[in-house]
């Protein structure tokens, strides 16, 4: 399993087009992906766009992503640049 | 502010006769407007289908959470349409969409605000049990009930 962090910039936070184009990026590969808020216990499924709401990451708060598959590290690489472009 | 709270009593419409999408979001933009909550219904439309256009609102298992940041929004609540007969709608899992949980913001609103009442929103959405029993609720109270009773007490 590997894992990335990333702080949400976006001022809209982790919903609308942003939380659907994660949600997509990480359908988009084998891998079984998760994601948290950094400092909190509860977990949540990136291939879920209900689960990626549940979330609810704003601006500022900091996300560890973590995939496990045969496409782990593609998938974590993809899943960056998705945060990125927004 | 708890979910509750935010949920409009006047603007929970059981068993509306709709065909589509466009007449759903037509029929709770004039309610709204009626209810004094949005001071112009085409303002409000316009912004609720710009949201549309960004992205999927349907959450899948009948479920749609549609939303206007806009400066129509006079104070910021959350309206329910059951529908008489599923619609289709733009969904995660490509299934048509029988109950609409419209959010109105105020364009005032903190991101931040909204990005949080949606996760609450959403966390009840997640049990599929709660899903179940808003589809079944009997009346506009029952439905009310269920929010009150589920929402999280922080």
């Amino acid at each position: 399993m590997k894992n990335i962090v990333f702080t949400i910039k976006n001022e809209e936070g982790l919903h609308a087009r942003p939380a659907t184009d994660f949600c997509e990026t990480a359908i988009s590969f084998a891998s079984a992906v998760t994601v948290h808020k950094e400092g909190e216990s509860e977990i949540f499924d990136a291939k879920s766009l209900l689960s990626i709401l549940c979330l609810g990451a704003v601006k500022g708060d900091t996300i560890r992503i973590s995939a496990e598959g045969d496409d782990e590290e593609q998938a974590l690489e993809a899943l960056r640049s998705a945060l990125e472009k927004t | 502010m708890p979910v509750s709270e935010i949920i409009d009593p006047a603007s929970i419409v059981l068993d509306l006769p709709a065909s589509n999408k466009a007449e759903v979001l037509d029929f709770l933009a004039e309610l709204l407007y009626g209810n004094g909550v949005v001071s112009s219904k085409e303002i409000f439309k316009a912004d609720v289908l710009l949201r549309e256009s960004e992205g999927k609102t349907g959450i899948g298992g009948g479920v749609a959470i549609p939303h206007g940041k806009s400066e129509a929004v006079l104070r910021t609540c959350i309206t329910v349409a059951r529908l008489k007969d599923p619609v289709q709608w733009e969904s995660v899992d490509g299934e048509p969409v029988a109950l609409v949980i419209l959010f109105a913001v105020r364009r005032d609103d903190k991101n931040d605000y909204f990005v949080k009442l949606m996760s609450q929103v959403a966390r009840m959405l997640a049990r599929e049990r709660f899903c179940e029993a808003l589809l079944a609720a009997e009346s506009e109270r029952e439905l009310l009930d269920l929010f009150m009773e589920n929402e999280e007490r922080k």
